[in-house]
C-alpha cells in the first residue's frame, strides 16, 4: 500500500494524459508545415475567358434569385410573350418554354445573357436592362406557372413520340445513365429523382431546344454550367442519344419518374 | 509490477501510443482533407483561384511535380479524363464543389470534401487507364461518377490546358 503522497492516482492519469496531447500538438505543428506546401496560384489567375458565369452562388445570390416577387415579374414579363408565349409555352421549337421553371435557374440564366457568358444575341438584348432585382422577379412569375400546355397554344410542344429504339435509349439514360462512361442518369440532377440546382426541370421542354443546348454543350459553344457538369456529360453522350434524349422529354415523357429495366 | 504508480503509468503509455499513432499518422503523407490552411470558398471556386477552368487537369509546376487539379461534383469529376507521366511522383489536389465525395486510385484512398482541397501524393507504375468510381455516396447519380487518369510514358505526356478531357489527350 503505496501512502497517498506518492501515488499518482485518477487525476495525475488524466493530467498526465492531457500532458501527452498538448505536447504532441506542439511537437506535431513543424511535421504539419513540412508536408502540406499549397500550390502556388496559377500564372494568370483570374482568367476572364475561362470563366463560366460571372454568378457566384453565395447566401446573397441565393437569396436573391429565389426570392423574386412573381407580381412584378408578370409585368416585366409582358416582354417576353412574343417569343415565350403567353403561358410559358413558346411558338417555336427552338425556344425554350419557361413555363414552371426553377427561378433559380431562370435568373442565372439572365444574369449570363447579361454578362455574355451564354451567348445570344437576342437575349443579351434583352436581358441587358434587366437588374438582377427584375430578373429574380421575372423569374418568380415563370416559375409560378403551370407546366402542362394548353394544345392550341403551344404548337410546338408536346412533340410526336419518337420510335421505340429511342425511347429506349432514352429512358436508360434518363433513369440510370451508363455508368461504363460515367453519364450520370438525367434524372439525377434534373428531376424528379434527384435536383442539383440549378439544373432546371426538363420535363416540359421543346425538343429542339433541348437537341440544341445538348450539342452547344458538346462542342463547348456553351460553356456556363459552373464546374463544367453539361459539358462533360453532353461530349460523353453520342450524337444519337442526345437525339433520343431530346426527343424523350419533348414528347412530354418525363413528366412522371422515368424507370428501365435491363432486358 | 502491480503497484498502483505502475498501473498507472501503464494508462498513460497507451494512451500516449494510440494518441501518438492517431496524431501523427494524419500529419505524415496522408490524404490532408480538413486542413485549415487549405480552405477554399466554394462559391467562387470558378472565378478565381487554383480551381478555375483553365487550370484544372494536369501540369508541370515550375519547382517539379506533375500536379493535377480537379474538382468532384455530383455526378462528374472533373476533368472526366486526366493524361499522366507514368513512374514519376504526381500530387492531386482535389476539392469538392457540393457534397462529400471520394475514389481509390493508385493504392490510394482520396477524400474529397467541400470547402477545403485533398491533397495527396500518387506514383502511378504504369502506363496504363486508371478507371475510378465514386465510393462515398453522394445521391442518385453516385453509381455512375466514374473518372480516368490516364497515364503515359514521360517523353508523351503533354500537360492538359483545358478542362474538357472528356476523352484524353484531346485539345
Amino acid at each position: 500500500m503505496d501512502s497517498p503522497k506518492t501515488t499518482i492516482g485518477i487525476r495525475g492519469v488524466v493530467l498526465l494524459c492531457i500532458a501527452v496531447v498538448i505536447f504532441s500538438e506542439l511537437l506535431g505543428l513543424p511535421l504539419l508545415r513540412r508536408s502540406i506546401r499549397p500550390a502556388p496560384p496559377p500564372s494568370n489567375f483570374a482568367p476572364v475567358s475561362g470563366v463560366p458565369s460571372l454568378v457566384a452562388w453565395n447566401e446573397a445570390t441565393i437569396i436573391l434569385s429565389a426570392t423574386g416577387n412573381p407580381i412584378r415579374g408578370e409585368f416585366i414579363s409582358r416582354r417576353c410573350e412574343l417569343c415565350h408565349g403567353v403561358e410559358g409555352f413558346s411558338s417555336r421549337a427552338s425556344t425554350p418554354n419557361l413555363a414552371g421553371i426553377d427561378a433559380r435557374y431562370l435568373w442565372k440564366q439572365l444574369q449570363d445573357f447579361r454578362s455574355g457568358k451564354r451567348k445570344s444575341e437576342v437575349m443579351q438584348r434583352i436581358a441587358g436592362p434587366l437588374t438582377p432585382r427584375d430578373a429574380a422577379d421575372v423569374a418568380a412569375y415563370f416559375a409560378m406557372l403551370p407546366n402542362a400546355p394548353d394544345a392550341q397554344f403551344s404548337p410546338s410542344f408536346p412533340q410526336t413520340l419518337p420510335d421505340h429504339s429511342a425511347i429506349e435509349i432514352a429512358q436508360r439514360l434518363l433513369a440510370v445513365g451508363d455508368p461504363n462512361r460515367g453519364i450520370p442518369p438525367c434524372q439525377a440532377c434534373h428531376g424528379p429523382l434527384g435536383y442539383v440546382r440549378p439544373a432546371p426541370s426538363l420535363a416540359s421542354q421543346n425538343y429542339d431546344y433541348v437537341l440544341s443546348q445538348l450539342n452547344d454543350f458538346a462542342r463547348g459553344a456553351r460553356s456556363n454550367d459552373i464546374d463544367l457538369p453539361m459539358r462533360t456529360i453532353a461530349a460523353e453522350l453520342l450524337p444519337s442519344e442526345r437525339q433520343a434524349v431530346a426527343e424523350f422529354y419533348g414528347a412530354d415523357l418525363a413528366r412522371f419518374p422515368v424507370g428501365y429495366t435491363s432486358q | 509490477m502491480h503497484t498502483e504508480n505502475f498501473r498507472a503509468a501503464l494508462v498513460v503509455v497507451i494512451f500516449s501510443l494510440v494518441y501518438g499513432t492517431l496524431r501523427f499518422s494524419s500529419t505524415l503523407q496522408a490524404a490532408h482533407i480538413l486542413d485549415r490552411r487549405d480552405r477554399v470558398d466554394l462559391a467562387t471556386l470558378h472565378l478565381h483561384g487554383e480551381f478555375v477552368e483553365s487550370n484544372l487537369g494536369a501540369a508541370r509546376a515550375a519547382d517539379g511535380p506533375v500536379t493535377i487539379h480537379m474538382i468532384a461534383e455530383k455526378y462528374v469529376f472533373v476533368p472526366a479524363c486526366v493524361t499522366v507521366p507514368a513512374g514519376v511522383p504526381i500530387r492531386l489536389r482535389i476539392t469538392s464543389a457540393d457534397s462529400a465525395h471520394g475514389f481509390k486510385i493508385a493504392g490510394s484512398e482520396v477524400k474529397t470534401v467541400p470547402g477545403s482541397v485533398t491533397e495527396i501524393h500518387l506514383r502511378f507504375p504504369a502506363a496504363d487507364k486508371y478507371e475510378f468510381y465514386c465510393d462515398e455516396f453522394c445521391g442518385p447519380g453516385h453509381h455512375a461518377m466514374m473518372g480516368r487518369i490516364v497515364a503515359v510514358s514521360e517523353n508523351q505526356f503533354q500537360p492538359q490546358n483545358s478542362a474538357r478531357g472528356a476523352a484524353c489527350g484531346q485539345p
